[in-house]
């Protein structure tokens, strides 16, 4: 049953500020994402993309707005409805550099409560797209920056979510890591999953279904990468960045 | 509350304690290393008290007087002559009195009269003083019983005898409290690391979005710190009965009850330290001041609580040390049994679920 249900969420007038004295984090966001598609969340250094990551998974509080989830198209009332739905995936080291893949996913299995055989079955499949299944007894701390960002996303994976927060998941891999990285996303599309993917690198843009560019603390454009390309004219999302930063400037 | 969960959590703990011998070290080897270091540093018996002699009586009687103070074992006869000033002597030459025997001491024993003998001390160091003038007063019933040979019959006689304690050597009650202060230390120093250092190295965010609830987090924390201390425990306690010759008199499943709801207690407290402060260095400091410095001074171990002013004496009580020092002290030289101890049971019990409560409250599941 669960395997059928659609979580989309939406976000109005989402606002955030940490403190008077620095300007807004975020101010003004309304955004819907719709189910079963990975979105993009582009931007460059503060732009607010973690920001807005950890407020949709919970850990922050917005100071205006709202951020609502829907199941099904039902509107959660509470957030700790939907929690277990989440999957969040922080953008710092977050694993344990001691622990060994195979102990990160016991932890993990047994925090989301796998059952042995739900566990078994998800973690070959999970070990055979990554291809992390001959370093099971390798520690964290000595993966590579690619593995170590692929076995974050396995445990975030481990517990079927509906909704899947990826903050910089390609940051610092080398870029065939970084395809491999993104082909993996994009074989997790057809699970029906909302996907959300921030990221500093402009052409990741185009591998979403939708962008959404993001400058300061607000939204720039959001829509179809190709489209967006097409209405404001130019030939790639670096471009599209550049030409928006001079016209700032100007 | 979910104890799956729960078990996950410290069983990963145990990983992280189990790659990391410096935290083992420092929760099993530490506790003994610091009882024995300051069981035998920590003498509270006074010995070798220096005194000066100045006898101006040069007689048989007066050098009998002298050997009673060299056979106390008490008291060292650092120097012997004659001074007119025994102020600037005690000063000058670093001792703590000087005895003076006055030149009609013989005689006025022969007579049959009271001789006066002076004894000036040094009143800077009460810790000193006091067991000097003790063992001055010993000296003195020996004096009357073998220099005045008309023995002397008081009419009220009083006949101490010091029960638990016989010889009331300190170590009797120095190292069961240096174990609980011992203990109290490094306990509340391997809590207050662990959540702070999950802060520190980014992997509270992960836990964060998890569906792990702060009650499972931080039992799941206190779970093998507190095995772990139970082998201190255990380590201190061998040390205790074979190292020091302390016996051991009261119920051990009592004391191990004690023990764990002591060590527990401490682990608590350096939990909730740890969700406040989550760096390790701020949790550090803070676990010194408010672990060590209490446990030290208030828990009774050196200050006695009945001496103290009555605010400090209410204060004791949220001291888990505090009770705990009475359970030990109870259990290993009285035959205590359960009624003896239940109410320091208690209040440490109490105090475990206040700081579990404490701890729940404090941790919060945003970022902020």
């Amino acid at each position: 049953m669960k395997t059928h249900t659609n979580v989309s969420l939406t976000l109005q007038n989402l606002e955030k500020n940490f403190s008077k004295v620095q300007a807004l984090a975020l101010s003004g966001v309304s955004l819907h994402f719709e189910v079963g598609m990975l979105h993009g969340i582009i931007g460059p250094e503060a732009a607010g993309k973690t920001t807005l990551m950890r407020l949709l998974a919970g850990l922050l509080a917005p100071s205006k707005g709202t951020i609502s989830y829907s199941i099904d198209g039902v509107v959660a009332s509470e957030f700790e409805t939907v929690r277990p739905l989440i999957a969040y995936m922080p953008e710092r080291q977050s694993l344990y550099a001691d622990l060994s893949i195979k102990e990160h996913l016991d932890f993990f299995s047994k925090l989301y409560e796998l059952t042995p055989s739900e566990y078994k079955e998800k973690q070959e499949r999970l070990l055979s797209i990554t291809r992390l299944g001959g370093f099971l007894e390798r520690p964290a701390g000595k993966l590579s920056g690619g593995m170590y960002k692929k076995l974050g996303l396995i445990c975030a994976l481990l517990r079927s979510p509906k909704v899947l927060l990826l903050d910089e998941p390609t940051n610092g891999v080398d870029p065939i890591s970084r395809r491999e990285f993104w082909e993996l996303l994009y074989s997790l599309r057809q699970e029906n999953i909302l996907m959300l993917v921030s990221t500093a690198y402009m052409d990741e843009a185009e591998r979403c279904s939708r962008a959404h560019l993001f400058q300061e603390g607000k939204l720039l454009f959001s829509g179809i990468p190709s489209e967006l390309l097409v209405k404001h004219r130019a030939k790639d999302f670096n471009e599209l960045f550049i030409k928006q930063a001079e016209q700032r400037v100007c | 509350m979910n104890l799956g969960r729960m078990r996950a959590i410290a069983f990963k703990e145990a990983t992280h304690i189990r790659r990391d011998p410096f935290t083992l070290i420092m929760a099993i080897i530490m506790p003994v290393f610091l009882v024995v270091l300051f069981g035998l540093a920590l003498d509270l018996d006074v010995k070798n008290i220096k005194i000066g002699i100045d006898d101006r009586d040069q007689s048989y009687s007066s050098r009998r007087l002298i050997s009673l103070f060299h056979e106390s074992r008490s008291f060292i006869i650092a120097k012997q002559g004659h001074w007119s000033d025994a102020e600037r002597e005690i000063r000058d030459e670093n001792i703590s009195a000087i005895l003076v025997i006055p030149h009609d001491f013989e005689k006025k024993i022969k007579k049959g009269e009271a001789p006066l003998i002076q004894f000036v001390a040094d009143g800077s160091d009460n810790a000193i003083l006091g067991p000097a003038l003790s063992y001055l007063y010993g000296i003195q019933l020996q004096m009357r019983q073998q220099l005045i040979e008309t023995s002397f019959q008081p009419k009220v006689k009083i006949e101490t005898r010091y029960l638990y304690n016989g010889e009331l050597k300190s170590s009797y009650f120095i190292v069961p409290g240096l174990m609980s202060v011992v203990l109290a230390i490094v306990s509340i120093l391997l809590t207050a690391l662990t959540i702070s250092r999950e802060w520190e190295n980014g992997s509270m965010e992960l836990l964060l979005s998890t569906p792990t609830n702060p009650l499972e987090l931080i039992l799941g924390k206190i779970l093998p710190y507190s095995i772990i201390g139970m082998l201190a425990v255990l380590l201190v306690y061998l040390t205790a009965r074979l190292g020091f010759d302390i016996p051991f008199r009261g119920n051990h499943l009592f004391f191990l009850l004690a023990c764990f709801l002591f060590l527990t207690a401490y682990l608590a407290q350096g939990t909730v330290i740890s969700i406040v402060a989550r760096s390790q260095a701020v949790a550090m400091q803070m676990a010194m001041v408010s672990g060590f410095l209490p446990t030290m001074l208030l828990s009774g171990f050196i200050f006695s609580i009945s001496s103290m002013p009555p605010f400090f004496q209410y204060f004791t009580m949220i001291l888990p040390a505090r009770w705990f020092l009475q359970i030990v002290r109870t259990l290993f030289l009285k035959e205590a049994g359960f009624m003896e101890i239940w109410s320091p049971l208690l209040a440490l019990l109490l105090i475990n679920l206040v700081l579990v409560n404490v701890a729940r409250k404090k941790f919060k599941r945003t970022l902020e």
